[in-house]
């Protein structure tokens, strides 16, 4: 009779060890963010162009901007930055950039080419001159 | 339907609730605060009584008792968990909405998810009676410890299914 008990338990032991490392093996829990990863950091361009609007938004700060390139013909590009909370803190407004405003602006563009980059973190703000005015940056 | 869908997000997004939390210079984290916390506090009570259905821990408690004792923290979380979640989808409703990762994470959890755990919350006053618990029992909970995880996976996606912005 112990022996039978044994094995009983030695195989909910089995089930439920396995179960629990499908559990522990989800590592998505960590990854609430959409990442960087897809942004090139390696590169900086700089774009000039007009602001079309400036939203001041959680969990990203979104700047978007029509760029004239060599051609002639218009891009829309939209560059992501952080939360109001990051910006406000180096000194930024949700007016420091209005529709309309020339904007001179650096950004790390995204790998696959498209009209989209990065133009701060957490720990950092890229260079952006509005109508003339630098903003505060570093 | 789908019409009804989209002018409920749209109007959830211009009320002051998601305007407010959306531009808010503090707000935003405290609210992802309320979210995690309440459906931690619910899924960590929910997959601990699903691994007990399952026969994990029978020896400390029955699953009857293990039931009781956590019912009270478990819906606490869900309504605290719920509280969040609506006020995350009411800064973005129309982006949510679009987003599959975030339809797959509520249609797993309304109607399944919700009905197979208030089955299981009542079904095992019977079938968590004896240390033993019943082979569908089992099933049962597993079958919900399996769903809950999917809801999770889905929502952990959901940022990586959002448009470009």
């Amino acid at each position: 009779m112990p022996c039978r008990r044994r094995t009983a338990n030695l195989e909910q032991f089995r089930i439920s060890v396995l179960l629990l490392g499908l559990v522990i093996a989800f590592p998505g829990t960590a990854f609430s963010h959409h990442g960087t990863v897809g942004y090139d950091f390696a590169k900086t361009v700089t774009l000039h162009g007009t602001a079309t609007s400036f939203d001041w938004v959680n969990p990203h700060c979104l700047l978007h901007m029509d760029v004239k390139d060599e051609n002639g013909s218009v891009q829309r590009w939209t560059l992501e930055m952080s939360a109001p909370s990051m910006l406000a803190r180096r000194g930024w407004t949700k007016d420091s950039v209005r529709p309309g405003d020339d904007v001179t602006i650096e950004t790390h563009p995204a790998k696959n080419g498209i009209p989209l980059g990065i133009s701060s973190g957490n720990s950092y703000v890229l260079k952006a001159v509005v109508n003339g005015k630098v903003l505060p940056f570093q | 339907m789908h019409q009804f869908i989209i002018a409920f997000a749209r109007w959830v997004q211009s009320t002051h609730l998601g305007v407010g939390i959306l531009e808010s210079t503090w707000a935003f984290p405290y609210v992802q605060l309320t979210h995690f916390t309440g459906l931690s506090l619910f899924i960590g009570t929910t997959l601990a009584l699903d691994l007990r259905l399952m026969g994990v821990g029978k020896k400390s408690q029955t699953a009857a008792q293990l039931a009781d004792s956590l019912f009270a923290w478990n819906w606490l979380g869900f309504a605290i968990g719920i509280t969040g979640g609506f006020m995350l989808f009411s800064t973005a409703a129309l982006t949510y909405v679009a987003n599959p990762s975030f339809d797959v994470k509520l249609s797993m959890l309304i109607p399944a998810g919700l009905i197979l755990h208030i089955v299981n919350q009542r079904k095992v006053r019977t079938w968590g009676e004896t240390t033993e618990t019943p082979g569908i029992a089992k099933l049962a909970g597993f079958v919900e410890l399996l769903l809950w995880l999917s809801v999770v996976s889905a929502a952990v996606l959901i940022p990586y299914f959002a448009a470009e912005p």
